[in-house]
């Protein structure tokens, strides 16, 4: 048999990598009343090295929010930065730590964390997660995605923004305002008057006290609940 | 046969009763009662069932209709297709994704003395600087 030339292709093998694009087996499916000889070569067959393999991974897809403009698009993989599709904006991911006091404007499509020494004075911190361990005195808090508190955190509703709002467990949060979020995962300890327009969670240390509307609630197993509640789930399409 | 330890009273699903319920043991309802239901064991509430009145029970698990008020001494279970209009006191409540609860909640597992709930304020609600939001 002649050697096979580099980019040549064979009639079979188009056929075989036709089928498999297809999804259909490459060999014809044994019937029930084949041989044990051939359901012998075929456990053989399962126990070769990648053969448990079934797809190939793909990379993760991030949710960014760009930071100048708000348009919402999706990345693979973790870069340091893009650019924005829409205004063009070069978007950092890097990740911050507030130890000190501070008082600038921050920027940034990663996480920001503000430490347990922490103290955000004023200016706008804007970030795709934010979590609070330490004071917020001034400013504001700009999370497109969640915003987290932490047990230890000082923080007003005034300079709360976000679509999430996660309260950790051990965490005390009171919001006095009529507070509208997307998402809400309670472990600790939060009162407030509440409109979840997705779901909220409330976990086994958590607690709710207040007023709350919504469409999704799960309550595990130790988890408070006093107050109003109006959960409707919206119907099925 | 002696089966004190496990007796379940059955209300099936083709049943319909008006009137209260007096149960000291387990109990589950698949059928429609008008009524209030005082159960000392445990009561499971079917999917098929249908209830308009007070439940007064050690502990229940809801998985259809109830319109009153549900007062457990331990525990209340809401499943996903529960549909409960009504206060619910408990020590301990267990809600799943799907329930339809329009009503007060009282459930405190550590027993400590009830907190207010916040003032209502007139305030607007908070909106995001990202446009996407609510």
């Amino acid at each position: 048999m002649p050697p096979r030339k580099v980019g040549e292709v064979d009639g079979f093998t188009a056929l075989k990598a036709a089928q498999r694009a297809a999804g259909k087996p490459v060999h014809p499916p044994v019937s029930p009343a084949a041989s044990p000889a051939v359901k012998k070569e075929a456990g053989e067959d399962s126990k070769k090295i990648g053969s448990h393999i079934g797809k190939t991974t793909m990379p993760t897809r991030h949710e960014v929010v760009c930071y100048e403009c708000g348009f919402f698009f999706q990345i693979t993989g973790r870069p340091k930065s893009t650019f924005c599709p829409k205004c063009k904006a070069n978007l950092t991911f890097a990740e911050h730590t507030i130890e000190t006091e501070w008082s600038e404007p921050l920027k940034t499509a990663g996480v920001i964390t503000i430490a347990s020494a922490g103290v955000v004075k004023a200016g706008e911190i804007i970030a795709t997660d934010i979590v609070v361990e330490g004071r917020v005195e001034g400013g504001v808090l700009n999370a497109s995605r969640f915003l987290e508190v932490r047990p230890g955190a000082v923080i007003s509703e005034q300079s709360m923004k976000s679509r999430d709002l996660r309260i950790a467990a051990g965490a005390e949060l009171e919001l006095k305002a009529a507070a509208d979020y997307r998402n809400v995962e309670i472990t600790g300890s939060l009162k407030a008057r509440l409109k979840a327009s997705g779901w909220v969670k409330i976990g086994p240390s958590g607690s709710f006290t207040g007023e709350l509307t919504g469409q999704h609630l799960a309550v595990e197993e130790g988890g408070g609940l006093r107050g109003r509640l109006s959960i409707q789930p919206a119907p099925p399409h | 046969m002696d089966n004190n330890a496990t007796a379940q009273s059955i209300i099936d699903a083709q049943v319909e009763i008006t009137g209260t319920i007096k149960s000291a043991g387990s109990i589950k309802i698949d059928g429609k009662l008008k009524g209030d239901l005082q159960c000392d064991g445990d009561a499971t509430i079917g999917k098929s069932a249908v209830i308009t009145g007070n439940l007064t029970v050690n502990s229940v698990a809801v998985a259809g209709s109830v319109t009153g008020n549900i007062t457990a001494k331990d525990r209340i279970q809401m499943q996903a297709s529960a549909r409960v209009m009504g206060d619910i006191k408990s020590k301990r409540l267990h809600v799943e994704d799907g329930v339809t609860f329009v009503g007060k909640s009282e459930v405190n597992p550590s027993g400590g003395p009830a907190s207010s709930a916040p003032r209502a304020e007139a305030d607007e609600p908070r909106g995001g600087m990202f446009g996407g939001k609510k």
